[in-house]
C-alpha cells in the first residue's frame, strides 16, 4: 500500500527520476573505498514507501534510491534504515541505542 | 545526520580514549581482532589505533569476503563469463580481483559481456530485460550480502525468470572465527564482532566465543566512538576476568538478528560441506549453496566450470597476518611485490583487506614521511 506524505517531502518524491542506487553512501566514502562492498552498509531515511516492497530512501548526503525493504516490513516514513546491496537489513532502534 | 554525528563528537571520542589509558593494566598486552573488514577500514580511517595506548594491539580478521574468495572460484567464474550468451554481473570490488586469466575488468576488455551491479536485484532486472540472454550474478559476501541475494532468488522464482542464475561464493563468518580459535598460533583476547553481520545472525551465535573459549566479544558500529567505546568494554571484561557476549551496536543489531532475513536464508540456502578460504584453507560448513528446490537458478548446476584449486604464491603470508600472527607490514611481499595495484596475496585485493587497508594508511604516511 502506497502511502502519501506533506509538504517539502512530496517535492523530493517529484525529482525521485534522478534516483540512483549506484550513489547511496558514495559521498560519505573516501574514494578507496568501494561503496559496493558486500558487508558496507549505509544508512538512508524513508520518504516514502513504494508498492513491491519498495521504499524511497535518502542518505546523509542527500542520494536516493529505492530499496527493498522485505526484511524490514515495519519500516515507516521517518525511520532509519541500514541499507544493504539495495536491500534495506535493519531498522534503527531509538530505545536499544 | 542521527546516529553518525553523535559517533563521530571529538570531545566523547578523547574521553573514551582517556578512559581506556586510564583503565589498562600497564605490565598487560592486549591483542583484539576486529573480525570485520569494515572495521579494519574505520580503524585506519580514522586513525584510532593512534589514540590507544602501545599495549593494546589491534589484530585485522578475516571479515572481507573479497580477500578470502579463493582464486579458482575467480576462475570458475570468469570461464562462465568467457561464454557468448552471458552477462556477468557482479559488486564493482569483485572487477579487479583477479583469477588466472585475468580480472573481470580485464575479461570486459577482451570483449566478455561484464557488468557493475549495485544489487542482485539490478541483476534480475537485467535479466527480465534480456530474456535471449543469461544473466549471472556472482555472489560474494557474508551473512550481511547473503539476504539480498537470497531475496532475488526468491523473486526469481515466484516472477518465473528462467535465464537468471547465481555463482553462490557466500561464506559464514561463524565457521572462520572458530577456525582461527582453533589454530595453534593464535593470541587473541577478545574479539571486536561484527556489525552488519550481526544484523541479519544476531548476537546470540557468538556466545560459543565467551563459553568454549572464554574470549570476550563486544559487537560493534563503525563510527570512531562505536570502536572506542567497543574497545573500552572489551578492556574492562578482559580486566575483570569475564568472558560474555555484549552488544555495542544495539542500536541497529537485535540480539537474536532479523527473523524475516533469517528465513529467506533457510529457504535458499544449504550449509555446504566444506568451503576453501583464501589464506585459511579449507572451513567445514562455512559457505552456502543454494538448496536443491533453487538448482533451475544455481549457475553451478547449469554451466560447467572447471573446478580447478589455485594455490597462492608461498612467499604470501596470508594465512598468517589473517590469524593476527604477523602484522601486515612483516609479510615478506608487502610494499614491494604485493601492492593494492598488483595484489599478489588475498589481503591485498579489495580496500577492506587488512593489506591494503594498512597500505593506503599507514604505509602511504609513513612513506609521505620519508
Amino acid at each position: 500500500m502506497r502511502r502519501t506524505m506533506k509538504g517539502e517531502t512530496r517535492e523530493r518524491i517529484a525529482s525521485e527520476g534522478a534516483s540512483d542506487r549506484a550513489s547511496l553512501g558514495g559521498s560519505d566514502s573516501t574514494p578507496l573505498r568501494c561503496v559496493t562492498c558486500r558487508d558496507e552498509a549505509v544508512l538512508a531515511t524513508v520518504l516514502a514507501l513504494r508498492e513491491a516492497h519498495q521504499a524511497l530512501v535518502e542518505d546523509c548526503s542527500g542520494q536516493r534510491a529505492l530499496v527493498a525493504i522485505d526484511f524490514t516490513p515495519e519500516a515507516r516514513v521517518g525511520d532509519i534504515l541500514l541499507v544493504h546491496s539495495g536491500v534495506a537489513i535493519a531498522r534503527l532502534d531509538e530505545e536499544r541505542s | 545526520m542521527k546516529y553518525v554525528d553523535e559517533f563521530r563528537d571529538p570531545a566523547l571520542i578523547r574521553k573514551t580514549a582517556d578512559e581506556i589509558a586510564r583503565l589498562i593494566e600497564r605490565d598487560r598486552h592486549y591483542r583484539i581482532m576486529e573480525v570485520c573488514g569494515g572495521h579494519t577500514f574505520s580503524i585506519y580511517r580514522f586513525g584510532l589505533q593512534r589514540l590507544l595506548p602501545e599495549n593494546i594491539e589491534l589484530v585485522h580478521g578475516p571479515g572481507c569476503p573479497v580477500c578470502v574468495l579463493p582464486m579458482g572460484r575467480m576462475d570458475d567464474g570468469l570461464a562462465i563469463a568467457a561464454r557468448p550468451e552471458v552477462i556477468f554481473t557482479a559488486f564493482g570490488d569483485v572487477m579487479r580481483v583477479p583469477g588466472r586469466r585475468g580480472t573481470p575488468l580485464e575479461m570486459r576488455a577482451k570483449g566478455a559481456d561484464v557488468r557493475m551491479v549495485y544489487s542482485p536485484l539490478d541483476a534480475l532486472k537485467l535479466a527480465m530485460e534480456n530474456p535471449d540472454r543469461q544473466i549471472v550474478f556472482f555472489a560474494v559476501g557474508f551473512e550481511t550480502t547473503a539476504p539480498s541475494t537470497a531475496l532475488t532468488l526468491l523473486r526469481a522464482r515466484s516472477l518465473n525468470v528462467d535465464n537468471f542464475s547465481v555463482f553462490c561464493n557466500h561464506v559464514l563468518i561463524l565457521p572462520a572465527i572458530r577456525a582461527i580459535l582453533d589454530s595453534p598460533d593464535m593470541r587473541i583476547d577478545g574479539f571486536i564482532g561484527p556489525g552488519h553481520v550481526s544484523t541479519v545472525i544476531g548476537a546470540r551465535p557468538y556466545e560459543f566465543i565467551a563459553r568454549e573459549y572464554g574470549k570476550p566479544v563486544v559487537i560493534s558500529g563503525f563510527e570512531p566512538l562505536d570502536l572506542l567505546q567497543s574497545i573500552l568494554m572489551l578492556i574492562k571484561q578482559l580486566n575483570q576476568g569475564r568472558a560474555e557476549v555484549e552488544n555495542q551496536y544495539a542500536r541497529v543489531v537485535p540480539w537474536d538478528g532479523n527473523r524475516p532475513a533469517l528465513r529467506a536464508l533457510a529457504e535458499v540456502f544449504a550449509v555446504r560441506p566444506f568451503f576453501e578460504w583464501r589464506g585459511l584453507g579449507f572451513i567445514s560448513q562455512s559457505a552456502l549453496r543454494l538448496r536443491d528446490e533453487f538448482a533451475a537458478w544455481d549457475a553451478e548446476a547449469r554451466f560447467s566450470v572447471p573446478g580447478v584449486r589455485v594455490t597462492d604464491p608461498k612467499a604470501a603470508q596470508c594465512g598468517e597476518v589473517l590469524k593476527g600472527v604477523l602484522p601486515p607490514n612483516r609479510c615478506k611481499l608487502f610494499g614491494r611485490e604485493c601492492t593494492p595495484e598488483h595484489p599478489v596475496g588475498a589481503l591485498m585485493v579489495s580496500s577492506e583487506g587488512a593489506c591494503a587497508a594498512y597500505y593506503h594508511y599507514v604505509h602511504a604516511m609513513v612513506t609521505a614521511g620519508d
